[in-house]
């Protein structure tokens, strides 16, 4: 399975988290996407005429979508990703839904404020704190009946689909400070094994033994 | 002898598990909260001394507690004893970190100020040199009536910010510490920038997913009170 990949961007390491997470290989083909805008390329245009990325390829099978990959990975990895039973798989596709709005509430906070792309961010900051809401309020309700991840018993596409917008809110200027379900949900994700970072998202220092630099620094 | 001291509501305990740290306020003064792995919490000044970097962004190993930056480790009085880049170095004492009492009752942390040397420059972020009293004061004993009188059955429900000056919170729920329906005590605590968080116990026969469902509801009144 080919990549075509940003490293900075959630809706590429949404896939590369999931794959990681779940023993998928990937083959990583890095895009300048900024400042170079190879993404609009006519190549990669004829690829994904959306124009976005990630984009994965896997034989004949291209798709432009990160919901659409999360899908396929998670549907392959089984053991619950896509969910275990028909209302679970339909919770999930709720929650793959919800990802797309945070992409444009706290993703174009985040890519107003970082890289300058158009838009308010005031009015983009006002819906991702709405959506931080909703998204608290559920983990909320999840951890008082007892479950950690956002759908079922175990981690599935959801929890992955959502995580990269979240975490890489207070680059778009909202704080994460207000949200304790959601800072004991990001940690239960980031202490899966195999679990990777990207710039911005780091792993628990804690679960890592301690470096022990002395004899190297001599 | 009444306690002088004013001890606020500051996180539910479900939400700091051992060994995590969180962000929080103590009045106008941003403070990192932190449990070690053995179960103790503590309160500080959310500022390594070093370079000024959230302590609440660091990790905790053990019973030190690490900022992000350069790895500087304090132990739980807020002493530090580990300089990464330095490894052979033994840190000076008088490297520390501004403390904040902090206490647990009823599943709920409770903070206040330090008024002894321990507690010095918590507004400027400029520890003094581990005093007196430093680890014998009151860290934990808040005197009864100093708190809420609450039932001691009460179990964790929710924390949730509220956009509205905390002064304001308490006045529109009747006070800093509230019942509300379903079996819910709502605490109020008062946040810097004209925000409140509202930390909430249930008694053990409330059904907690309604009561989570009636605080949105509540939060909703209060933020359009505070709109009209």
């Amino acid at each position: 399975m080919i990549l075509h990949d940003w490293i900075l961007s959630p809706n590429c390491y949404k896939v590369r988290l999931l794959a990681a997470l779940t023993g998928q290989p990937l083959t990583l083909r890095a895009v300048n996407v900024h400042p170079g805008r190879d993404h609009l390329s006519d190549s990669y245009l004829a690829l994904n005429p959306a124009g976005t990325l990630p984009i994965l390829e896997d034989g004949d099978l291209v798709l432009g979508d990160s919901a659409a990959i999360l899908t396929l990975l998670g549907a392959r990895a089984g053991a619950g990703w896509s969910g275990q039973t028909p209302e679970d798989t339909a919770r999930i596709a709720g929650w793959l839904a919800f990802a797309q709005d945070l992409s444009g509430s706290a993703g174009q906070a985040r890519a107003i404020d970082m890289i300058g792309a158009p838009g308010s961010l005031p009015e983009a900051q006002a819906r991702g704190r709405a959506h931080l809401r909703r998204l608290e309020q559920a983990l909320a309700e999840r951890a008082l009946a007892g479950g950690t991840f956002l759908v079922g018993e175990t981690p599935s596409i959801a929890d992955i689909a959502c995580f990269p917008h979240v975490m890489l809110a207070p680059d778009g200027g909202l704080s994460l400070a207000p949200y304790p379900a959601i800072r004991l949900w990001s940690r239960a994700v980031r202490a899966l094994p195999g679990f990777i970072e990207m710039p911005g998202i780091h792993r628990l220092h804690e679960l890592s033994p301690e470096p022990e630099m002395e004899t190297e620094l001599r | 002898m009444p306690d002088p001291i004013l001890w606020h509501p500051a996180a539910l305990s479900r939400d700091l598990p051992a060994a995590t740290v969180m962000p929080t306020a103590c009045g106008d003064v941003e403070v990192a909260l932190w449990r070690s792995a053995g179960g103790r919490v503590s309160a500080w000044y959310d500022r390594c001394p070093h370079r000024g970097m959230r302590l609440s962004h660091g990790f905790v190993r053990g019973e030190m507690l690490s900022c992000i930056y350069h790895g500087w480790r304090f132990d739980t009085e807020a002493v530090c004893r580990k300089i990464p880049a330095h490894p052979d170095l033994t840190p000076p004492e008088t490297i520390t970190v501004p403390r904040f009492r902090a206490a647990e009752r009823h599943g709920v942390i409770w903070i206040a100020p330090r008024s002894d040397a321990a507690g010095q420059g918590q507004e400027a972020g400029q520890g003094q040199g581990r005093g007196q009293g430093r680890g014998t004061l009151d860290d934990g004993d808040p005197a009864p009536d100093a708190l809420p009188p609450l039932p001691g059955d009460l179990g964790p429900l929710r924390s949730l910010q509220v956009a509205r000056d905390g002064a304001a919170v308490a006045d529109a729920l009747g006070g800093w510490h509230a019942r509300v329906a379903g079996g819910v005590h709502v605490l109020v605590q008062a946040l810097p920038g004209g925000h409140a968080a509202l930390h909430s116990l249930i008694d053990p026969e409330g059904d907690a997913i309604a009561a989570s469902r009636r605080l949105e509801a509540l939060r909703r009144d209060l933020e359009s009170e505070a709109a009209a």
